[in-house]
């Protein structure tokens, strides 16, 4: 009997089209948890980002607890990672150009003033990439007491004002407007409920179902 | 009497026939129209985000209209001065225009950052190069005499009829011209609301009088001295392998200070539906809708070429496929679409054949 309930259990898993730990979106896998400096973080929500006629990343965000509104997600204290795994092939100049309409798309021009010499890093990070690859994954993490960092598979950059963290005086506010551009008002209405983790429709399972 | 024949012969080419349209005529003056129809295409799809883009659209559209009408002639009136009290002739004829439109209409369009109703704001302008051509015939029917013109001796009837028959090939030949050089300038606003896989944008777009414009020929790089205002809306949607566009524009044109004709108010819709084949590749269908909503005016006695079309409302529909290739994820677009018509009243009828290529400018 036991053994029967463990394949049972496993066609379950298998079935739903992720296997425990994981969840897939456009074949690629997420594990449910990352680690920022020891600390664990739990997999708030996935979906993928389109970009016009194209998928152009999967992305995750990374919480200390599960939070459902971008309120409470700055709210909560603790290390934070926006995890963006890239679908297509990009050219910086694109990228660049996606960032920094994105960001005067979600900020006022208070905040944008104030952020400039910021905005101007992170500008000059992704212009300086010539390309960004399929299957090119980047963390845009937060941590408290150390600041804002930007890794391209695995490896810290440090560019600019990123030494390899930005530990500005605003650099809290600006990792703030990071997460409105990638899981805010900016985005399409169920990628940013996916991200909330108050939908699944965009993973692989669900699709599947569909 | 054999001189009078050749003298009524000789005189049709003097005649000014006053057509008194009958039947079917068309409508907006000489046929133009500012706004090409099937315009808007595949790039309708294409998110308009912040930064310049540069689009070249061509355009090749030839198409024919055949008209009927009726030569009335009061023989008694100069030239023919017929000595017979009451005496006139009636000609039927059917003139044929063939219309060439070949044109280039760069256009340069800015999407800025900046939010006003919840869209962001943008311009856009537009400067065509264009080359008409206009190809006119005309075949005079079996011209038939009233009771008192039919007292004429049979001889002097046939010089007449000819007589007639030469006025209409001439004046049907005067309708024939070729015209090549800058449009009409065309520039506005545009707002754009993200409501992502969706768009919508609204335009408001003046066109000037910019052009080379000439009121005595048939043909003109510029489609006359008047202004148009045209409000527009566009609503895409981008699927999960297909995209939709579509738009529609009308246009208010105010009266030609050269001809002191106004060209009817008109309704063009635009619309595209492709499906991907491909990252790069998509194939679909395109097609518009013309209708104009307001008839055709002219302040005083129209010309021989304004009674063509005087008074009429033009409509017109189109459909057929449509191919696009984007570089990279948008590095340019291009596309083509060949687009035929039918169910054409009061206007040319034919086909138009549009390549444009889209550049976002980074």
């Amino acid at each position: 009997m036991p053994q029967i309930l463990v394949a049972m259990w496993l066609l379950l898993v298998m079935s739903s089209g992720t296997m425990a730990g994981t969840l897939e979106i456009e074949g690629v896998s997420l594990n449910d948890t990352a680690t920022i400096s020891g600390k664990q973080l739990v997999l708030n929500g996935a979906g993928v980002h389109k970009r016009g006629y194209f998928k152009a990343y999967v992305t995750g965000l990374y919480l200390p607890d599960k939070r459902a509104s971008l309120d409470a997600i700055n709210k909560l204290s603790g290390p934070k990672r926006i995890h963006l795994h890239v679908l297509r092939e990009l050219s910086g100049s694109t990228i660049s150009s996606y960032f920094l309409n994105d960001f005067k798309l979600v900020s006022t021009d208070a905040e944008f003033r104030s952020l400039i010499n910021e905005v101007g890093s992170v500008g000059a990070i992704y212009s300086a990439l010539p390309r960004v690859y399929k299957g090119d994954v980047f963390w845009i993490d937060w941590e408290t007491g150390k600041g804002l960092s930007v890794t391209r598979n695995g490896n810290l950059i440090a560019q600019g004002l990123f030494t390899p963290y930005l530990a500005t005086p605003n650099s809290e506010l600006m990792y703030q407007i990071f997460l409105r551009i990638y899981a805010g008002a900016a985005v399409p209405e169920e990628l940013r409920r996916n991200l909330l983790g108050q939908s699944t429709s965009m993973s692989s399972s669900a699709q599947a179902d569909r | 009497m054999g001189s009078e024949n050749k003298r009524f012969a000789r005189m049709g080419s003097m005649l000014t026939v006053v057509i008194g349209v009958t039947g079917n005529a068309a409508a907006t003056e000489n046929f133009d129209l500012r706004y090409a129809p099937g315009f808007g295409g595949a790039d309708m799809s294409a998110p308009l985000d912040p930064g310049w883009y540069f689009q070249i659209p061509s355009y090749s559209y030839k198409g024919e209209v055949k008209l009927n009408s009726t030569a009335n002639v009061d023989l008694t009136a100069p030239p023919f001065n017929v000595p017979i009290p009451g005496a006139s002739a009636s000609t039927p004829v059917q003139t044929e225009i063939r219309v060439r439109i070949s044109a280039l209409a760069p256009r340069l369009t800015f999407m800025s950052t900046e939010q006003w109703l919840g869209a962001t704001v943008g311009a856009t302008a537009l400067l065509p190069l264009i080359e008409k051509k206009a190809d006119a015939s005309a075949t005079a029917g079996q011209t038939s005499f009233n009771a008192a013109a039919s007292l004429l001796p049979p001889a002097n009837q046939t010089a007449i009829a000819n007589g007639i028959g030469t006025a209409v090939a001439q004046q049907a030949s005067a309708l024939s011209s070729a015209s090549f050089g800058v449009g009409d300038l065309e520039l506005g606003p545009i707002l754009r609301w993200n409501l992502d896989p969706a768009q919508v944008l609204f335009g408001l777009i003046f066109a000037l009088p910019t052009g080379a414009y000439d009121k005595n020929r048939s043909t003109n790089p510029s489609a006359g001295n008047f202004y148009t205002v045209r409000p527009m809306v566009q609503y895409s949607h981008i699927g999960e392998s297909w995209d939709l566009g579509v738009r529609a524009a009308y246009s208010i044109n105010t009266r030609n200070r050269d001809t002191q004709y106004r060209s009817g108010d008109h309704l063009n819709v635009d619309f595209s539906l492709m499906k991907s084949l491909s990252e790069q590749l998509r194939v679909g269908a395109a097609g518009y809708a013309f209708l104009q909503t307001t008839r055709d005016t002219v302040n005083g006695t129209p010309t021989a070429s304004q009674a063509l079309t005087v008074g009429k409302k033009g409509r017109s529909f189109a459909i057929g496929p449509s191919l696009a290739w984007i570089k990279g994820t948008g590095d340019w677009l291009v596309e083509g679409r060949l687009l035929k018509e039918f169910s054409v009243q009061n206007r040319p009828e034919g086909t138009a054949l549009w390549i444009s290529l889209t550049v976002p400018l980074r």
